[in-house]
C-alpha cells in the first residue's frame, strides 16, 4: 500500500509539473499558432499535432536516443545538471512535455482563435497593453479552452505507459508511475491491486470530466432570467 | 486650424485599399461619406494603429501629440488615446455593461470628459449596468459601446457606422444623444456613414471618399447650399435647415427659431436664445400652396421660391429655396400642374419641423 502511495505521489507531481510548464510555455506558442499570419505555422501546427499519431514507442525510442549520453543533448544534460536524463524523473518529465504538448496546444489555439478580432481592438483603444489585453479580455475569454487543456493534459500525462516504459524504467519513487505499476500487478497475476488502481484511475478520470462539464457551462444570466 | 494631419496609404498584396491625404478639424463633428468599399473603415483603423505596419506606408501627425506614426515609427494604438465604435461585437461578453464601463474609466486617456453618472444618464443605461451584453438589443449595445468611449475620455472620437444595424426608433435616440454630447464636450469626432440624412444630423465638416481617396472637403454648410451636390438622388429625402433658437412659448410649450427673417415653431426645447439649432426637414413631410392657408393644423409656412424642379417616377420633386437654404418637397405630377411651378416662382412651403441637437422637450 505505502508503495502504491509512493507511485501516486511520483503521477501527481509529474502530471502537475506537465500542465504547469505547459500552461507557461504552450500558450504563449498556442497565441502565436493561433493568430500569426507568418508562413511558419503551416510547418508548425502539423509538426507540433505529431505526436497525437505516432506510437508512443517510437517517441520513446527516440527520446532514450537523444536523452543517451552519446548524443549531443544527453551529454550536455550530463555536463550542465551531473546525471543522466535517462530512467530520470527528469527525463520522464521532458518526455511528457513532448508527448502531452498537443493535448494542451490544440484546445488553447482552438479557444484563441474564437476571440472576435473587434474585441481585441476595443481593448487596444481603450487603452489596453499587451499584458493587459491578455489578462483581462483574452484568458477570461477562453477560461473554458484552458480548463479543457490542462485537465487533458493532466490525465493524459497520468495514463501514459509506452514513452514511460522506454524512457523512464520502473524505479519506485523516481519513474514508477500508476499506469507501470497497474501493469506490474497484471503481469504478476496480483488482481486485487490492479483492481484497486484500475477502479481509481477510471473514478479519477470520471470526476475531471464531470468538472470540466459543470466548469465550463455557460453560466452567463439570459435575458429571460434577468426578468426573474 | 487642423489638428490631425495624414498621408497615407495602405495596400493588402497588390491591392491598394487606401492611397490618401487627410486632415481633420479641431471642432465638431468630420463625416466621411462614401459608398461602401470607398475605404473609409481603412482609413479609421489606420488612424487608430490597427493595422499592422506591413501594411501601411506613410505618416499620421497630431498637433499636439507628435507622432503617431512615421514611415520609422508607429506609435501602438493603446497610446493614441483614440476612442473608436462600430457597427457590433465589440462589449467584452464576460463583462457587465457596468463593468464595460468600468474597465474604460481605469483607463482612462486624457481627452475632455464627462462623469460616469452624466454618461450613463445620456445613454439611458441605468437600467442595464447589471446586464450582460447577450441580453441586449441591437440599440442597448450600441449605447453601451458608445458610453464605455466616451467614459474611456478619449482625445479623439472615431464613429465607423455605429448606427448602420440599427432600427429607425434605436437610430433617432442615439443621434440625439450624440448632438447632445457634441453640445457638452469639445472632442473632435470622425463620423463614417453611406446615410446621408445621418451625416446632416451631426456633421460640420464633410470628407467624400471614393475609391480610397478623398475626393472633396467641404463644410456642411457649404454642401447643403451647393445644387449640384444636394441634387443627386440619394442626398434628396431629407436636408436640414440651420436656425436660432429667438424665443420660447412656455404656455403652448414651444419654441420659436428664427430662419433669417421668417419664424418656426417647434416643440419646446431646453435651448438659450441664440443657440444654434438644426431643424431636419424631411421631403414627405413637406407640402406646397399658393397662398398662406389662414388656418391649418400644420403651424409653419414658409416663403420659398422654386431652385429646380426634377421629374421623378411619375412624380415632382422640387428643390425649394428658403433664406439661402434649402430642402425639398415631393409632390405628385398633377399637384405640379395644377400649381403651374415653374422654376423662380414663389411659393409657400407647410412644414412638419423636427428641431435637432437638443436634448429634446423639456417636461414641466
Amino acid at each position: 500500500m505505502e508503495q502504491d502511495l509512493i507511485t501516486l505521489g511520483t503521477s501527481i507531481r509529474l502530471a502537475g509539473f506537465t500542465t504547469i510548464i505547459l500552461a507557461i510555455f504552450g500558450t504563449p506558442l498556442a497565441w502565436w499558432l493561433a493568430r500569426s499570419q507568418s508562413p511558419l505555422t503551416a510547418i508548425c501546427i502539423p509538426l507540433l499535432a505529431l505526436p497525437l499519431v505516432l506510437p508512443p514507442t517510437v517517441i520513446g525510442f527516440y527520446l532514450l536516443l537523444a536523452f543517451s549520453p552519446q548524443h549531443f543533448f544527453g551529454a550536455a544534460w550530463l555536463d550542465w545538471f551531473g546525471s543522466s536524463l535517462a530512467f530520470s524523473f527528469e527525463g520522464l518529465l521532458l518526455g511528457s512535455l513532448v508527448y502531452s504538448l498537443p493535448f494542451y496546444i490544440q484546445p488553447m489555439v482552438v479557444a484563441f482563435k474564437a476571440i472576435p478580432g473587434t474585441l481585441l481592438d476595443a481593448a487596444k483603444t481603450l487603452g489596453a497593453g499587451w499584458l493587459d489585453r491578455f489578462f483581462t479580455v483574452i484568458l477570461p475569454l477562453s477560461k473554458n479552452g484552458l480548463l479543457i487543456a490542462a485537465t487533458l493534459t493532466f490525465t493524459h500525462t497520468l495514463g501514459e505507459f509506452g514513452i514511460v516504459l522506454m524512457i523512464g524504467g520502473n524505479l519506485p519513487g523516481e519513474t514508477r508511475v500508476l499506469s507501470i505499476a497497474l501493469f506490474d500487478y497484471v503481469e504478476t497475476l496480483n488482481y486485487d491491486k490492479a483492481h484497486l488502481l484500475a477502479a481509481g484511475l477510471v473514478g479519477f478520470s470520471l470526476l475531471a470530466m464531470v468538472l470540466i462539464q459543470w466548469l465550463t457551462k455557460d453560466r452567463v444570466a439570459r435575458p429571460a432570467e434577468d426578468l426573474r | 486650424m487642423s489638428f490631425l494631419t495624414a498621408v497615407l496609404s495602405v495596400k493588402q498584396g497588390a491591392k491598394t485599399l487606401l492611397e490618401t491625404p487627410f486632415e481633420l478639424k479641431a471642432h465638431g463633428v468630420t463625416a466621411l461619406f462614401g459608398p461602401s468599399g470607398a475605404g473609409k473603415t481603412t482609413l479609421l483603423s489606420a488612424l487608430a494603429g490597427l493595422i499592422p505596419n506591413q501594411h501601411t506606408r506613410g505618416s499620421v501627425i497630431h498637433s499636439k501629440y507628435g507622432p503617431w506614426e512615421t514611415e520609422q515609427f508607429h506609435l501602438a494604438p493603446e497610446k493614441r488615446g483614440i476612442g473608436l465604435v462600430f457597427q457590433h461585437q465589440q462589449l467584452f461578453p464576460h463583462l457587465t455593461v457596468g463593468e464595460n464601463l468600468s474597465y474604460a474609466q481605469k483607463r482612462q486617456h486624457d481627452g475632455p470628459k464627462l462623469t460616469f453618472d452624466e454618461i450613463v444618464a445620456i445613454f439611458g443605461l441605468g437600467p442595464l449596468l447589471k446586464r450582460h451584453p447577450q441580453a441586449l438589443s441591437g440599440g442597448e449595445s450600441q449605447r453601451a459601446a458608445l458610453a464605455r468611449a466616451l467614459i474611456n475620455a478619449p482625445r479623439l472620437l472615431l464613429l465607423d457606422e455605429p448606427l448602420a444595424a440599427l432600427d429607425w426608433t434605436a437610430r433617432t435616440e442615439i443621434l440625439s444623444a450624440l448632438s447632445h454630447i457634441k453640445t457638452e464636450l469639445q472632442l473632435p469626432m470622425v463620423y463614417v456613414s453611406h446615410q446621408w440624412d445621418e451625416v446632416i444630423q451631426l456633421a460640420d465638416h464633410v470628407q467624400m471618399m471614393e475609391k480610397g481617396t478623398i475626393t472633396r472637403s467641404d463644410s456642411l454648410a457649404a454642401l447643403t447650399t451647393d445644387i449640384d451636390f444636394i441634387t443627386q438622388e440619394q442626398r434628396l429625402a431629407s436636408a436640414i435647415l440651420m436656425t436660432q433658437v429667438s424665443g420660447h412659448l412656455p404656455d403652448e410649450r414651444l419654441t420659436e427659431l428664427a430662419l433669417g427673417d421668417q419664424t418656426i415653431l417647434v416643440p419646446m426645447i431646453t435651448a438659450k436664445p441664440g443657440t444654434d439649432v438644426r431643424l431636419l426637414i424631411r421631403m414627405l413631410d413637406v407640402s406646397l400652396v399658393a397662398e398662406p392657408v389662414a388656418r391649418s393644423s400644420i403651424l409653419n409656412t414658409l416663403a420659398c421660391r422654386v431652385a429646380h424642379i426634377k421629374d421623378h417616377e411619375g412624380a415632382a420633386l422640387i428643390l425649394l429655396a428658403c433664406e439661402g437654404q434649402f430642402f425639398n418637397a415631393r409632390i405628385t405630377a398633377r399637384s405640379k400642374r395644377l400649381l403651374e411651378l415653374e422654376v423662380g416662382q414663389p411659393i409657400f412651403a407647410q412644414i412638419k419641423a423636427t428641431a435637432l441637437n437638443s436634448p429634446g422637450p423639456q417636461d414641466g
